[in-house]
């Protein structure tokens, strides 16, 4: 969950990325962030997100992408 | 077989009692069969081109399945720690990839053979002419099968669904013939994806009256927009985009605003008769509109139209792309060279340009269609820079949160969209000297100097044409499709809406002895 913190406030400085939960519904990461958190979370964890995941309710908050990260690990 | 034919008119109403008298289990088979059919009546040698991609797909689909269950079983009796894990799936993968780049250059590439020989020989003619050179000869016209992009869409969809483990291997290549050939998505889509469609597809929901009925009034109103309103709009429209030194000033305003009502009402109708078919049978096919026109943001537009194929797009090319390797190190290298700001840019940015790419290229093998699909990525990407700005400016000014400011909103997107269409048409600067003339000669008192008599619109033809764009804004102002709508009113009145539909199409239909039925427009795709 750190490790998903650190990469998500390094896209994000200025957000309390820690207690947000709407991170894409109110529009923190937009398109660029959100592609460009896509591809160091597959570097970080070495996952292959498929773009069928990739929709809000997987990145809204640090829970919801580790819930994410955790069930691709679990796939592979 | 066009769908505005009275050959497919008997084709249906065979293929509809068939449904009502074959068990449900079998219907299945019953529509492969007529789709079979459907597809073979254009001549039975274009079957081979929807057969090969089926066949394909279907034993390439299986070997890439095949390969991950014998890692799955392999890794179970291994005790390997995470890193090995990690090395001994990454071997497997690329064992995958080779099966689903085989699959992938194989039906791409008789897409590609097929659909833009043409283009590509215009392309290398024209460099070899830079030099004095040409081919020397020319190419033979042949027909485009049937659909092709769209079951080509369809299958590679499948593929690379079986490669990421998103969609497990079909194992009947009969059911796998009939995700590719299901002849009513072949028209003009939707693309639909193996995984939504399996279940609906090969279980059908049985015959019910309620649903019949319910098809029954998506496809007139289908009908109504096709041979009503389109019909009757787009030759009209032809004569002023094919005319544009006669057809200036606010004729070009006429021009662009019915081309766009032109291709919804063409393009919208097929669906609903395509969905509504469908329906009748027991099949649920994914919507493929959503009120388009009442979007704020042609990105908004984008994801309202041809929804599908933009999920199509969305799913196996833009992420794809942008989060590649490439992607990946062009932001890394421009980061440290330039910016980062620019770095970070350029993952979206590639995947925007190659989306608009292959949008416009798959949309006619032109130039001009390239110029479309770049316009509208331009136009996106500007919009998603300046996102912050407009904001910012909304949040100032209190006008922005007005019911009339968002009706402002949709207007100016669906005028864009509007003009952004005309880059299908015509070259970049001829649409921009287009658009100077529009703004700097439109008159009204211009409609009534004589020109008008040659779009070949009688009084009666405008009159026809204001009842169908008033139905049409009705339609698409209400969140309720026209078919929901009507279930829910008296019996008497259902009956009477049909009833008034069915003789609009009749009486007012463009259609009739020595009528040739155009087909719709997006059937060439």
């Amino acid at each position: 969950m750190n490790e998903i913190l650190e990469i998500l406030e390094e896209i994000l400085p200025n957000v309390d990325c820690a207690g947000c939960e709407t991170l894409v519904d109110d529009g923190y990461l937009t398109s660029f962030e959100l592609v460009r958190l896509v591809t160091e979370l597959g570097d970080a964890f070495d996952v292959a997100i498929p773009a069928s995941q990739i929709v809000p309710e997987n990145f809204n908050s640090v829970q919801a992408i580790d819930a994410l990260i955790k069930r691709l690990e679990g796939e592979e | 077989m066009l769908l505005v034919s009275y050959s497919f008119a008997a084709f249906l109403a065979v293929l509809l009692l068939g449904c009502f008298l074959v068990p449900e289990r079998f219907r299945w088979l019953f529509l492969l069969l007529f789709s079979l059919i459907f597809y073979g009546a254009g001549g039975p040698q274009y079957l081979v081109y929807p057969l090969v991609t089926a066949l394909s797909t279907w034993y390439l689909g299986k070997r890439i399945d095949r390969i991950g269950r014998e890692a799955k079983a392999y890794l179970k009796t291994q005790n390997f720690d995470r890193a090995q894990k990690k090395e001994y799936n990454r071997s497997v993968k690329k064992r995958q990839k080779r099966y689903l780049i085989l699959g992938l250059v194989l039906n791409f590439g008789i897409l590609a053979a097929i659909k833009y020989t043409p283009f590509f020989y215009e392309i290398c003619n024209g460099l070899l002419g830079i030099f004095g050179l040409s081919f020397g000869f020319s190419l033979p016209g042949w027909t485009l099968p049937l659909g092709i992009s769209y079951y080509t869409f369809q299958t590679m969809g499948y593929l690379v669904d079986v490669y990421n483990k998103t969609e497990e291997a079909e194992e009947n290549p009969a059911k796998l013939g009939l995700f590719t050939l299901y002849f009513p998505q072949l028209t003009a889509g939707p693309v639909s994806r193996f995984g939504a469609l399996k279940e609906t597809l090969f279980s059908p929901e049985p015959m019910s009256f309620l649903r019949f009925k319910r098809a029954g009034f998506r496809i007139l109103w289908g009908y109504f927009k096709k041979l009503v309103i389109a019909d009757r709009l787009g030759p009209a429209v032809l004569v002023i985009t094919q005319d544009p030194q006669t057809y200036h000033g606010i004729y070009g305003l006429l021009g662009i605003l019915g081309y766009t009502l032109w291709m919804y009402a063409d393009f919208s109708g097929c669906i609903d008769i395509v969905l509504g078919i469908s329906e009748a049978i027991g099949i649920r096919l994914p919507e493929n509109f959503d009120r388009p026109f009442a979007s704020k943001s042609l990105a908004e537009l984008w994801r309202r139209w041809h929804m599908t194929l933009m999920q199509w797009f969305r799913e196996y090319i833009f992420f794809p792309v942008s989060t590649s390797n490439l992607a990946k190190r062009l932001s890394n290298g421009l980061s440290k060279r330039l910016s980062r700001e620019v770095g970070n840019r350029v993952p979206l940015y590639l995947g925007s340009l190659t989306v608009w790419l292959v949008t416009g290229i798959w949309h006619g093998a032109s130039w001009n269609y390239v110029s479309w699909g770049l316009a509208n990525c331009v136009v996106m990407l500007a919009s998603q820079e300046l996102a912050g700005v407009f904001k910012s400016a909304r949040s100032r000014f209190g006008f922005t949160k007005t019911k009339a400011y968002g009706y402002f909103e949709c207007i100016r997107t669906c005028l864009l969209f509007a003009v952004l269409l005309m880059f299908q048409y015509y070259p970049f600067p001829v649409v921009f000297a287009m658009l100077i003339d529009v703004a700097a000669g439109s008159r009204i008192s211009d409609l009534f100097d004589g020109r008008f008599a040659g779009l070949g619109l009688a009084a009666g033809d405008l009159w026809i044409l204001a009842l169908g764009l008033v139905l049409l804004v009705i339609s698409g102002l209400r969140k309720e499709s026209i078919q929901d709508l009507l279930l829910k009113k008296h019996w008497l009145i259902q009956y009477l809406a049909a009833f008034g539909l069915f003789l609009l199409i009749l009486l007012f239909g463009v259609y009739g002895h020595g009528y040739d039925a155009s087909q719709f427009i997006y059937n060439q795709f």
